[in-house]
């Protein structure tokens, strides 16, 4: 079941360059569904199957979160971002850093309520009586998270979670890499679990750059427009996989589109356009990589991105892991 | 060290133009090493060791400094100029010197002036002006006049001696012509292993040159020298001090490009503590560094920045300490030889 890996995956503390550990998990759980499974020099987790034109599907396996730099006299933590951060949403949460040190993030009480909190304005409280205890229990550039709490609808349909940006992905992928038939394989698949992502898609770059893949796939995350008073955007939840024409970071190679919603058609597997206005992933560093890659994404809807209550329609999930499986067992031989 | 540095600092180098740097740089290390320049303009310098390196280490600075490139002479001969990582506020009312193409002298003094006291408003006195206000005058009669001397596309400096002030040495450039001034002296001794030191052309803007010098050599580990902010002194609040001068070499965990291994920066403290070497982390996450290309430009490698913590960066006069610069050279000398060991 996804939820069950999600929740193995929401043991592990890892914001961007943290992600070792649970990369290392997910290692443990697919080395033996793989050719071949290592680490890059960057971090990446690289898992090889089958032969043929080489194929990057790359998942991002690190979450947003913060950074020590400082302790004051009293023993609070100041902090900076790793990746995008909404303060609304974070003051006040239970964080914990990647040594397992819990503490609680809050805001300056002189901040007004209509001010856009900033990391700056912050802090993260340990226990701590003095900056030397402070750091001694959290040395500066230690990171934290959220500590992320996993739940279901009432009808089990739809699944809630921090960083489900993008450890649905990572859980597909597994999964994928899992199930696939491995005899009906026509290229060399490179399962890619990334790292650095939020903070600029820097772990897909070098990796692409190494493997030198024809095609490739990103499998993250999209915003949808389905929620009260937000922008708007064609996806929403429950209509299925999302298929990426563009985002921020790129145009989506057209075959690689076609393709993927061929495959879709073939196999009765429901998909959705997606054109998503902000944002990119991990297709944006692929595409451009050497003499360029064909490259597209599949995307899990997501309402309330980079909150600790992202939430997915596990309907969509299946439609994903459906058309990766599907997809690789086709073969991209255009 | 103190006079490599003064000459190192005194010549002029804005992105683009770092010729003059880089024939000093070359005049010195080539006896000591194989080195060639590459088609952007860095030098790449290999220097043999004792012992061949099991890792291939790669050292790296950056030879340009911040300043300002011409880019329109006005009816009243005035120059205006785009600035390369300055800010305005640093910038008005200094003196400047303008290598200037037609004048065979090739020097040109020139003063970048603003409205006197008398002619502003009292509330407009702590206005900053925008760059596009801001003029060289080189004291030509007019346009025509001005452009006997100079054309679009010269560059300009700060003209600032180089000296002491109390514990520190002053000057400009001092980012990052000390992390020359390190690799310089470190090629000149003997080394335990095989390294690689790269002299990088476009730091300042955009971190230019080590975008191809990384694919040139797709090393192991890069180790980029550096200078950083120190705002050690009153003004800044205590978690925003970034480094201190005096405190030794700073070590980065993150900056806004890259992410360090934590694995590395705590390398990095266990050769420093090993060997009794002055060390800082580098307590806030700003500016970006060319280890941000070494780390994932042209595949990936380990990457570490250390820094001389140097006050007033991008401006007129910074103040460093030389003791934090010879912190950074035994840090450098130790990881090389902690890496391949």
């Amino acid at each position: 079941m996804i939820i069950d890996i999600i929740k193995k995956l929401n043991e592990f503390v890892s914001p961007s360059g943290n992600e070792k550990k649970l990369l290392e998990y997910v290692r443990s759980e697919i080395e033996a569904y793989s050719d071949e499974c290592f680490f890059d020099v960057m971090g990446n987790l690289v898992a090889v199957v089958g032969a043929g034109e080489k194929v990057m599907i790359s998942a991002h396996a690190d979450t947003i979160g913060f950074i020590c730099h400082y302790a004051d006299e009293k023993g609070f933590i100041r902090f900076q971002d790793l990746g995008w951060e909404d303060y609304r949403i974070i003051a006040g949460r239970h964080v914990r850093f990647t040594n397992g040190v819990d503490g609680v993030l809050y805001y300056e009480e002189k901040t007004k309520p209509e001010t856009i909190l900033k990391c700056d304005s912050c802090f993260i409280d340990i226990g701590a009586r003095s900056a030397e205890e402070a750091l001694r229990i959290v040395p500066v550039g230690t990171a934290a998270a959220v500590v992320p709490e996993c739940f279901e609808s009432y009808d089990g349909r739809r699944l809630s979670s921090a960083f489900l940006d993008n450890r649905i992905s990572v859980a597909l992928l597994i999964r994928t890499l899992k199930e696939l038939d491995k005899s009906k394989l026509r290229n060399k698949v490179y399962f890619v679990f990334s790292v650095q992502e939020e903070v600029g898609t820097r772990g897909a770059m070098p990796a692409a750059y190494e493997i030198v893949p024809k095609y490739a796939l990103a499998v993250d995350v999209t915003l949808t427009g389905d929620v009260p008073e937000c922008p708007k955007l064609s996806v929403a939840l429950g209509k299925g996989a999302a298929v990426k024409i563009m985002d921020e970071g790129i145009y989506c190679h057209k075959q690689m589109v076609d393709f993927i919603l061929d495959t879709a058609e073939k196999h009765d597997i429901p998909v959705q356009p997606e054109v998503m206005t902000r944002g990119a992933t991990d297709a944006m560093a692929i595409h451009t990589s050497k003499s360029g890659v064909v490259t597209g994404a599949i995307s899990i809807p997501q309402r309330y991105c980079h909150s600790p209550v992202e939430t997915v329609d596990l309907d969509d999930c299946e439609a994903v892991f459906n058309l990766l499986k599907a997809s690789l067992e086709e073969g991209f031989t255009f | 060290m103190e006079l490599l540095l003064k000459t190192l600092s005194r010549l002029n180098g804005v992105s683009g133009d770092e010729d003059e740097v880089r024939e000093f740089i070359l005049k010195k290390i080539s006896p000591y090493c194989s080195c060639n320049v590459d088609r952007l303009g860095n030098i790449i310098a290999f220097r043999r060791g004792k012992k061949h390196s099991v890792k291939k280490v790669v050292f790296e600075a950056h030879m340009d400094e911040t300043g300002y490139i011409i880019t329109s002479i006005d009816d009243f001969g005035c120059l205006h100029f785009l600035s390369n990582g300055v800010s305005p506020n640093v910038t008005c009312g200094k003196f400047v010197r303008v290598r200037a193409t037609r004048e065979k002298e090739r020097w040109l003094d020139g003063v970048v002036g603003l409205a006197p006291i008398h002619l502003i408003k009292k509330k407009e006195f702590s206005d900053i002006p925008e760059q596009r206000e801001l003029v060289i005058d080189i004291g030509a009669k007019n346009k025509k006049d001005a452009e006997k001397y100079v054309i679009e596309g010269d560059y300009a400096y700060f003209n600032t001696e180089f000296g002491r002030v109390g514990n520190y040495i002053k000057g400009k450039a001092l980012d990052d012509r000390a992390g020359c001034a390190v690799m310089i002296d470190m090629i000149s001794k003997e080394l335990e292993y095989d390294a690689y030191f790269v002299f990088c052309v476009q730091e300042e803007v955009g971190l230019r040159g080590s975008a191809v010098a990384c694919a040139a050599i797709k090393p192991d580990y890069a180790i980029v020298l550096e200078g950083t902010t120190a705002a050690d002194i009153g003004g800044s609040p205590a978690h925003k001090k970034v480094c201190e001068l005096g405190n030794g070499v700073a070590v980065s965990f993150a900056d806004s490009r890259t992410l360090y291994k934590p694995e590395l920066v705590s390398l990095a403290f266990e050769c420093a503590e090993e060997k009794g070497i002055n060390t800082q982390i580098k307590t806030y996450v700003s500016g970006g560094t060319d280890a941000a290309r070494w780390q994932r430009e042209s595949g990936a490698s380990n990457v570490l920045t250390i820094s001389v913590p140097v006050r007033y960066l991008h401006s007129r006069a910074s103040l460093a300490s030389e003791a934090d610069i010879f912190a950074m050279e035994k840090l450098a000398v130790g990881l090389l030889e902690k890496i391949n060991s």
